[in-house]
């Protein structure tokens, strides 16, 4: 199900399993509770686009912002365009990979799932 | 379109250089003679007009950064002073352009290859998305002279004022700022393949009191064929010729300029796996030619019928003997390996070496 705010379709979606990672990474280190995660895009990896996921309770103006699971998930408006739809999951175990971008922008993925091209 | 001039045409017009037209420029052909030229950056010091080649100003705290995420070496910690070429490749793991990146503390310069600087700006732009960097043109505004051979470093330090000590501490591909003719001059260390070199990067305005600062200093004028020869006699490749996106660094012997352990950049995926499974096709060598040989640009090299090869470049040097560069295929690409040329070549082709430049794993 699409997750909206505002009537817009929301630009990452977390799982509840990803939820649970980020809660742990956010206050494993002393952090207050009420951080969030921050999912951007950069230039790089081996495809030309990198994701990139910070830990912060730094909010900017023109951030897509918006509560799943109890996280609070912030996407800058240059990045929310390469990842309108992209949903974060989590794959533990030990063959898991950590954390999953399912991009559906994503026309090409490279080896290790972290870097892709539009 | 008009050909673009240096602000040195003036100054080379009236010590009677002969032009001609490359790379979008009017450049300088030949001062005195190809071959005294030459023999002047290969025995003693010669300086040439690099002008034409592209000059970039990037600002902003994510500069280092982003070009480390874009090329192929290890660039992100560059100290102020420090400098590296570095390889711009895209996804497919060929390359953009060969780019000497120097941290200049508050702003990163970029020495690109001729007619590069529009693309590289292009590339770096299409990846800026949240990154704190503004790229700048600054061909025009700025002059770049390299000065070339075993006298360089002396002659440097008569016009700078500079000990020999100081300019033997500025790092391979680092930099130095002096004083030349009462301009200030960024001296970017630049070894043109095996030879000792310093690219001098001035103002527009100073560049005609560099360069007659240099001259008086004893340094050879030298025109661009004379250039192009050394650039082949010590397998400097050239951007149009032996780089492009027809060609990944591995083909084009620039290993030296890969950090196989930064980690990713873009097309880092195709060149390590081209690495570790032995994959490279084809080597660009050197190659030298019998005297009979006639060759064209672009000359097909064959075996038995098949084409394993292409000459890139040709050059004549100062004995006379015309030597080239070309990529040959893995098979053929050993030292002494003889090819015949396809007609309307005639004659044959020696694999003399390889171009393995940039960098210390050359």
């Amino acid at each position: 199900m699409a997750i909206t705010q505002d009537g817009v379709e929301l630009g990452v979606m977390i799982s509840e399993k990803a939820a649970e990672k980020i809660k742990y990474f956010a206050t494993k280190d002393g952090n207050d509770s009420d951080v969030g995660i921050r999912v951007a895009v950069k230039g790089g990896g081996c495809s030309g686009l990198t994701y990139d996921l910070t830990i912060t309770g730094d909010e900017l103006p023109s951030d897509k912002v918006v509560e799943q699971h109890g996280i609070k998930v912030m996407v800058d408006k240059k990045s929310f365009i390469y990842l309108v739809g992209t949903e974060l999951e989590f794959s533990d175990g030990l063959n898991g990979k950590g954390f999953v971008f399912v991009n559906p922008n994503a026309k090409k993925t490279c080896g290790c799932g972290t870097s892709f091209s539009v | 379109m008009a050909l673009l001039r240096s602000p040195l045409y003036e100054v080379h017009a009236q010590a009677g250089a002969t032009f001609q037209p490359q790379d979008g420029w009017e450049l300088p052909q030949v001062f005195s003679s190809s071959p005294e030229e030459f023999r002047a950056a290969e025995d003693s010091a010669a300086v040439h007009d690099l002008s034409h080649t592209g000059r970039l100003k990037a600002v902003g705290a994510d500069c280092l950064d982003l070009i480390n995420r874009l090329s192929t070496n290890k660039v992100d910690e560059l100290g102020p002073g420090q400098g590296a070429p570095t390889i711009m490749t895209n996804d497919r793991g060929r390359i953009v352009d060969l780019v000497h990146v120097v941290n200049l503390g508050d702003h990163v310069l970029l020495l690109t290859s001729p007619e590069t600087q529009e693309a590289v700006i292009a590339w770096l732009d299409k990846y800026t998305i949240m990154d704190d960097v503004e790229v700048e043109d600054h061909t025009q505004a700025s002059a770049m002279l390299s000065l070339l051979g075993p006298n360089a470093l002396a002659a440097l330090a008569d016009v700078t004022g500079l000990t020999s000590e100081d300019l033997s501490d500025v790092p391979d591909y680092g930099s130095t700022t002096a004083v030349i003719a009462g301009s200030k001059t960024q001296i970017v260390h630049q070894p043109v393949g095996g030879l000792p070199g310093y690219a001098l990067v001035t103002t527009a305005e100073s560049a005609s009191g560099v360069w007659e600062a240099l001259l008086a200093a004893g340094v050879a004028p030298m025109g661009a064929e004379s250039y192009d020869a050394l650039r082949v006699a010590h397998a400097v490749p050239t951007y149009g010729r032996e780089m492009g996106e027809q060609y990944n660094p591995l083909e084009a012997g620039l290993i030296g300029s890969i950090d196989f352990t930064k980690g990713c950049y873009i097309g880092q995926e195709v060149i390590a796996r081209l690495d570790s499974y032995q994959k490279v096709q084809k080597h660009l060598v050197t190659l030298k030619f019998g005297p009979a040989a006639q060759v064209c640009q672009g000359a097909e090299m064959v075996q038995e019928g098949r084409v394993v090869g292409v000459v890139t470049s040709l050059s004549t040097l100062p004995d006379g003997d015309l030597v080239g560069m070309g990529y040959v295929r893995k098979a053929f690409a050993s030292t002494g390996s003889r090819l015949d040329l396809q007609a309307p070549s005639e004659g044959s082709a020696e694999v003399s070496g390889f171009s393995q430049i940039f960098g210390p794993g050359a």
